[in-house]
């Protein structure tokens, strides 16, 4: 069961239903949120055993593909990032489709059940 | 094409089974007048005739020593190398078919499709037989066309985004209200219909910017006299939020201005909302200072605030579709700057922008409207 989960969105309306599909998945999970790419680096700079990004790919600042390119730069950060996007473009998953550590790309908004088949997953 | 013109009889250019049959004095007059460019080279690659438009290329001060000449002197080396090139490849392979971007003696750039065929005449002289057609403007639209739709289909992928993104979580916010009402939970109900209801507000906005982008776009400009005072106080009552910001204003029209009201008024709409919007809100003096003046031709207009500003690496994209800048602040569609821009360009005037420490400040200098003007008041 994911523990500690990082949430990627600039939208609050997006962190609100994230929060509680998390907290129903686990009660006891530690959320982290970053309005943006840069602001989810600089999170991951500092803390520890995050278990999954949950990570926006439209977003002002620095974006999600933006963020995955800084990302994958670190080749020791964990493969655990799931694109979130509200508009289910194939584009986008192409352009996810090269970064290894991207390992599933879920259509909004986020059910605490699409965490429990992610957790299978893994 | 005096001679076809001029010509009172159909019958004189016509054989008896009724096929054009023209003199030689009458296909050189069609030779000289054709709006595409023709010539005609030894094996030497002089010149030895063109018509006027291939003549038209060169200064008047020139075009005595065209004919006879190979001119290409007059053109940059790496072209005159390309000229070499096709015209011997014309003579080898009796063909020579390129697209050519040439800088001409007019000083003009020009693209051209140019075809060279080779011809031998009865006494076995070969001669380069040319005809170029100029295609820049064809390029051109090709090239703003490719942008157009780049555009176009990045707009249509960013508004399924941000018309969808809103209504998904909304739709999900108010389900969970729905939840939370049935359990009793009043207090979580109301988060999530706040919530949501802010999500959907920003929808509004973005509708609204579509809107007014379509009719800068769209629409016939009407010029009109413009109010600055009007215009700002305006924009200033509909997007001031508290005291903690003031507005200075600075008017020095000498000449009337006159200019397309509804883009002017966008456009400063969107300036003075991107400054109250994005103020230093740890800040008690915080200010919106808008200058306007003008002269016989030009208007003159900034906007200057001491916000949070926009991150200067960030200036290259910063007149873009859908650019927003600072993500904690939502309420902004990413359409605001960019239809400033549209709007100057398409007034054929100049936008820009100086990041200050703190702030930033846009200036516009867009010509005055001197055709008839419709009053406003």
């Amino acid at each position: 069961m994911f523990a500690k989960i990082l949430v990627v969105d600039d939208q609050k309306a997006d962190h609100l239903v994230a929060e509680y599909a998390i907290k129903d998945y686990n009660p006891e999970a530690t959320i982290l949120k970053a309005f943006d790419g840069e602001e989810a680096l600089n999170i991951l700079a500092t803390e520890t055993n995050i278990e999954l990004i949950l990570l926006d790919i439209n977003m002002p600042g620095m974006n999600g593909h933006e963020f995955l390119e800084h990302y994958h730069a670190d080749e020791s950060n964990p493969p655990v990032v799931v694109m979130l996007t509200s508009s289910n473009q194939e584009l986008d998953r192409e352009k996810c489709a090269k970064y290894p550590k991207v390992i599933e790309y879920l259509t909004k908004p986020l059910e605490d059940d699409d965490l429990r088949t992610l957790e299978a997953k893994i | 094409m005096s001679e076809i013109q001029s010509t009172s009889n159909i019958h004189e250019i016509l054989d008896f089974d009724g096929r054009v049959s023209l003199s030689s004095g009458q296909q050189y007059e069609i030779f000289r007048s054709l709006g595409d460019l023709l010539f005609i080279k030894d094996s030497e690659f002089r010149i030895l005739d063109a018509n006027e438009a291939f003549l038209a290329l060169y200064p008047p001060e020139k075009r005595d020593q065209v004919i006879g000449y190979t001119t290409f002197e007059d053109y940059p080396e790496h072209q005159m190398r390309e000229f070499v090139k096709e015209d011997q490849r014309a003579l080898d392979e009796g063909l020579s078919e390129v697209q050519e971007t040439i800088d001409f003696p007019d000083g003009q750039r020009r693209t051209l499709l140019t075809r060279k065929v080779a011809v031998t005449s009865p006494d076995g002289n070969r001669y380069i037989f040319g005809t170029a057609r100029d295609i820049t403007d064809v390029i051109k639209t090709r090239e703003s066309l490719a942008i157009a739709n780049a555009e176009l289909e990045e707009f249509a992928y960013r508004v399924s985004h941000d018309l969808r993104s809103p209504l998904v979580s909304s739709v999900k916010l108010l389900s969970m209200a729905e939840k939370a009402l049935e359990n009793g939970s009043v207090d979580e109900a109301q988060k999530f219909v706040t919530t949501s209801l802010a999500s959907i507000n920003g929808l509004e906005s973005l509708a609204q910017d579509i809107l007014s982008l379509h009719r800068l776009k769209q629409t016939e400009t009407e010029y009109t006299s413009i109010d600055f005072d009007e215009l700002i106080g305006e924009s200033w009552v509909r997007h001031k939020v508290d005291e903690c910001i003031q507005l200075e204003t600075q008017i020095d029209c000498k000449h009337p201005p006159i200019a397309d009201a509804f883009g002017l008024a966008t456009v400063l709409d969107n300036l003075i909302s991107n400054a109250i919007k994005y103020r230093n809100l740890e800040s008690n003096d915080c200010f919106v200072k808008v200058e306007a003046s003008t002269t016989a031709n030009k208007i003159y207009l900034s906007v200057t605030d001491n916000g949070i500003g926009i991150p200067k690496h960030k200036t290259t994209k910063m007149f873009s579709m859908f650019q927003r800048f600072h993500p904690k602040i939502e309420n902004g569609t990413g359409l605001g700057l960019y239809m400033v821009k549209q709007w100057v360009d398409r007034s054929n005037g100049t936008l820009k922008v100086e990041h200050l420490t703190p702030g930033t400040k846009f200036m516009l200098e867009i010509p005055q409207h001197r055709g008839q003007t419709c009053d406003t008041n």
